[in-house]
């Protein structure tokens, strides 16, 4: 009896919890992966079953595959950059220096910047002929350039932006983590005769694995997931030149309104994010050092 | 036994350490003579730690010299010290097993792995540490973690090696245990020991010299059995013998000691009173506690307080009188404005005249 109590105690308590994310999280997923079976319904026509139909035009989809070579070629630019740029900015401010607040807020205010804010000051920079990048280019002799406005450079403006606006949110884990090495532990090191680099990359870089891993998940993650600056900087263009897989998807969507193809599209970045996300898992896991 | 390393001697040359306004040491000068084991002894915050981390050459001096086997080593890095250190938390590596614990040393230093494995083996065999080389620091009991910090030390066959507050974690069980281990590689190994500790059990019992340190100046520089027999100052004998020594007023022996200068002090440890009918000593019982072979007497004796170990069980009440003797060459005198002890001819004749 009591027992019993005892469980419907705990169903109560997480049930708030569960409606949320039950109706705002598992139920669109699992209505994605329905709708992606069947057809655009568009006018009196309703939606059809279609099977498997949405999923060849998929593959015959020559701007899919261009959106995921993009999302490729921007997930492997801007994940290492920004948590290798995070550590080393980490490394620094834990160092005693001084205005060591000042520059650690300095790294972390990119975060707390909304990201339209954030591609907005970059616009400023990356504008032809009067940006700031141009300015400074044109003062030192250097011709105008158009950064986002040319297909060979417009991702890697984007991307950018995104490294620029990731690292100092990582930063924030690393410096987490390394306040937690005690300096003995260094200290120790250093009499057994381990120099900076010996200590950083037997040491510090081992013990900091635990938050690798979380960061570079995270990054994983956000490189499919953070699209904002693409709508100020790029539209996806030119010519899907700056295009990711989650903005392509939110263009077939509520620009094209092809809701099914739009669902089709999702249920394949959901599936990627699991393999990646799991895949680096277990990958990491049998390196990764847990205290 | 090829471990084996010679000790160099240590010398401390007026070193001073100041933290911004604090000042940590001031003129501190010490030798550590080659081969020996050296106890720095003090409460927290008398600076011990400090000077062990200045011979390790992981804090800087403000001014001063420091010189390991000769060589002028106050510029140097700890690794050029050809030192070893035991920390007081171990400061294993959490993320290696045992085994690359103890070769990280030689590893960083490049030696082959042939011989890393053979001075392992030897290092595992004396700690008997085999079954755990696999094994990582998480998966030890706290004893066998300090014994591979030991190991960690010893297989580099520095010549000194310094270690802080190594036992303070492990039960009291088991650090009898691991002082008479420590003593016994430092005796078989030769290297030079600087040992801080803030417990005077282990700096008596495995020291040959104890540093005796009180805020940040030495108090006295002796072997163990000097410093209990003939403690140099007031401050060396309250912290050495427990119960401390009682430090009484001239008042305490009545018309006695009548005209001696105020700032003297009569120094008695409480396990060299004697209940005597016609001892010079009157005192008032304030409370008793039974320690088991003895009861600790707590008295006042002309508005000062004295404790007096007493053998037997005795029960006493509050208010009392007792009349204690105590036998002459147990008594020392000192001399609190100066911070020293008296070795006055003449006076140690009137307190002799006491007791008769």
């Amino acid at each position: 009896m009591l027992r019993t109590r005892g469980w419907i105690h705990a169903w109560l308590l997480l049930l708030p919890g569960f409606v949320f994310l039950i109706a705002f999280t598992h139920l669109p997923a699992l209505t994605t992966l329905w709708s992606s079976f069947f057809t655009t319904p568009r006018g009196r026509r309703p939606a059809k079953w279609a099977g498997l139909e949405n999923y060849d035009t998929l593959i015959g989809d020559p701007i899919f595959w261009k959106v995921l070579w993009n999302n490729a070629i921007y997930a492997a630019g801007t994940i290492p950059l920004s948590i290798i740029i995070a550590l080393v900015m980490a490394l620094w401010v834990n160092r005693q220096l001084a205005g060591r607040g000042f520059v650690r807020m300095a790294y972390f205010t990119p975060t707390v910047l909304p990201m339209i804010a954030v591609a907005n000051i970059w616009m400023f920079f990356y504008t032809p002929g009067f940006g700031l990048i141009d300015q400074i280019g044109g003062a030192l002799g250097f011709g105008q350039t158009n950064i986002l406005g040319s297909a060979n450079s417009a991702l890697f403006g984007v991307m950018v932006v995104t490294i620029w606006k990731e690292a100092g949110f990582f930063m924030i884990f690393y410096l987490a983590a390394l306040q937690t090495i005690p300096t003995s532990l260094i200290e120790a090191a250093r009499v057994e005769g381990a120099g900076g680099w010996t200590i950083f990359r037997r040491i510090t870089l081992p013990l900091l694995m635990p938050t690798t891993l979380f960061v570079s998940i995270n990054a994983v993650v956000n490189s499919f997931r953070m699209v904002d600056h693409i709508f100020i900087l790029t539209g996806g263009g030119p010519d899907n030149a700056s295009s990711l897989l989650l903005f392509y998807i939110y263009e077939v969507a509520f620009r094209f309104w092809d809701t099914a193809y739009a669902a089709t599209l999702t249920v394949v970045l959901l599936v990627f994010l699991m393999i990646l996300a799991i895949g680096q898992f277990f990958l990491f896991d049998r390196k990764v050092h847990y205290r | 036994m090829t471990v084996a390393a010679n000790g160099q001697a240590i010398s401390l040359q007026h070193v001073r350490k100041v933290w911004g306004q604090t000042v940590s040491l001031e003129d501190l000068s010490l030798e550590v003579p080659a081969g020996s084991f050296t106890a720095v002894l003090g409460p927290s915050g008398c600076g011990k730690s400090t000077t062990l981390r200045i011979i390790a050459g992981l804090e800087s001096v403000s001014a001063g010299k420091v010189l390991i086997g000769g060589r002028d080593v106050t510029e140097y890095s700890p690794a050029q010290r050809g030192i070893s250190m035991v920390f007081q938390s171990y400061a294993l590596f959490p993320h290696l097993t045992v085994a690359e614990n103890i070769v990280f040393g030689l590893k960083v230093a490049g030696v082959p792995r042939q011989e890393r494995q053979r001075r392992l083996n030897e290092v595992a065999e004396l700690l008997e540490l085999a079954p755990y080389l696999n094994r990582k620091p998480a998966a030890l009991s706290g004893g066998q973690q300090q014994r591979v910090a030991l190991g960690r030390a010893v297989i580099s066959q520095r010549p000194v090696c310094l270690m802080d507050e190594p036992l303070s974690n492990l039960d009291a069980r088991l650090r009898d245990e691991m002082r008479r281990e420590i003593r016994r590689l430092q005796r078989a190994l030769g290297f030079t020991m600087v040992y801080v500790t803030h417990d005077q059990t282990e700096a008596i019992t495995m020291a040959d010299r104890v540093v005796l340190m009180n805020k940040g100046q030495i108090e006295q520089v002796a072997s163990p059995e000097e410093i209990y027999q003939r403690p140099a100052t007031p401050f060396a004998a309250r912290f050495i013998g427990t119960p401390p020594m009682n430090l009484l007023p001239p008042a305490a022996f009545g018309e006695a000691l009548r005209g001696v200068p105020e700032t003297l002090r009569i120094g008695v440890r409480p396990e060299a009173l004697t209940e005597s009918a016609d001892g010079p000593i009157t005192a008032q019982v304030k409370g008793a506690e039974f320690l088991g072979a003895d009861t600790l007497v707590e008295l006042n004796c002309a508005g000062a307080d004295l404790l007096a170990k007493l053998p037997g069980t005795r029960s006493l009440t509050p208010g009392e009188t007792l009349r204690l003797a105590v036998t002459p060459d147990q008594l020392h005198a000192f001399d609190i404005a100066q911070n020293s002890r008296l070795e006055d001819e003449s006076l140690a004749a009137r307190i002799r005249d006491i007791q008769r």
